[in-house]
């Protein structure tokens, strides 16, 4: 039988120990990453840890790196990789445990970029006299919908976090993800408060600390391009300081 | 139990493509400025000494002159990114070229005839 050799970054956080181990797997033309581990974790080593839902590149649960490159296990077949395929966790996350690492601080960023359109203001009973906006359907042309059409796509992987070398020097940089959101929000017609989150987002830092590597974009398996977004969102933060300042 | 705390090497602007040429673009911006200034410096002193000065004159010139190069042609590329409104995406790809032909088309044009004129 064919097998494969996959060679996996593992982390003991009991022992406090990192190591990679080998195991093989056997191969068929279809076998992913994704499928790959699920073999060893049933047959071989059950105390891997790696995370999974969708297996279909909808929920962005299974990023890592392997053989070097950001990807979406669940969406690489190791027909296209080369022996031994080296399976690593995503950068500039602690690590919990093997292939699991620890997002929670980086989706808090994602508050600051307030990424909701914010139609209701308060939470109180419907009152369609009071809130007449409410009271009719909120449509998208498809002209308007084209524009938030990319950054939409966004399913909060972490890879570009994980490529980022800004993030990676400084842990409160808000990051490309978070800032596509903004993004995408603000150019959507039925937004109410981009002003607020042009607010949120210009701080300290914020957006400006990005100084437009680019990598976030060239990992992205969604073709987000957050770096895009970013160096559009600087321009767009100066003329709001300026529209401010003139008001 | 303790999270691993991973931290970057110390090559890691060189383990893509991305991360080596926004190093090189940074790097040039930092090298321009200091090449502009030593530029000065080194042909007022050669001015002031009136020496035979083509040859050293020849090599800061041309240095100088691929270093702009670098660091100009890096920055078209990277332009579509950073403007304020919307190319269409064939436009995008297409626009480093003309920027570049746009560059060299005003250099000519300024040569020409603000300094051979």
């Amino acid at each position: 039988m064919n097998t494969i050799l996959l060679k996996i970054s593992r982390y003991n956080p009991e022992l406090e120990k990192n190591y990679w181990e080998e195991f093989h797997v056997p191969f068929h033309k279809d076998l992913t990453v994704m499928e790959a581990l699920e073999f060893i974790k049933g047959e071989k080593s059950h105390s891997l840890a790696f995370r999974k839902s969708c297996g279909m590149g909808l929920c962005g649960s299974c990023g890592a790196i392997v053989n070097g490159k950001h990807v979406l296990m669940c969406q690489t077949f190791c027909r296209d990789l080369k022996q031994p395929v080296i399976v690593e966790p995503i950068k500039n996350f602690p690590i919990i445990k093997d292939l699991v690492v620890d997002t929670g601080k980086v989706m808090n960023k994602f508050r600051a970029a307030m990424p909701y359109t914010n139609i209701q203001t308060k939470r109180t009973k419907f009152d369609p006299k009071s809130t007449p906006e409410l009271n009719k359907s909120f449509l998208q042309n498809p002209v308007q919908r084209e524009k938030i059409k990319q950054t939409s796509q966004c399913i909060k992987c972490m890879l570009c976090y994980s490529a980022c070398p800004i993030f990676a020097f400084n842990k409160d940089f808000i990051g490309p993800a978070a800032a596509a959101g903004a993004y995408r929000y603000n150019k959507d017609n039925r937004d109410r408060i981009k002003s607020k989150r042009m607010d949120s987002i210009i701080k300290d830092e914020g957006i400006y600390k990005c100084s437009f590597v680019g990598e976030c974009s060239v990992v992205c398996p969604k073709s987000v391009d957050p770096a895009g977004a970013l160096q559009k969102l600087k321009v767009a933060g100066v003329l709001h300081a300026i529209k401010k300042k003139l008001k | 139990m303790t999270p691993l705390q991973p931290t970057p090497g110390r090559r890691w602007w060189a383990k893509t493509p991305t991360t080596l040429i926004y190093f090189i673009r940074e790097i040039n911006g930092i090298l321009l400025g200091i090449l502009a200034f030593a530029i000065i410096i080194c042909t007022i002193i050669f001015q002031l000494t009136s020496a035979n000065i083509d040859f050293i004159r020849n090599i800061f010139i041309w240095i100088f002159f691929a270093v702009a190069c670098i660091h100009s042609i890096t920055w078209f590329i990277a332009l579509p990114k950073i403007l304020p409104f919307e190319l269409p995406p064939s436009l995008q790809k297409a626009e480093p070229l003309f920027i570049i032909v746009l560059w060299l088309i005003l250099s000519w044009l300024i040569i020409h005839y603000l300094f051979i004129k």
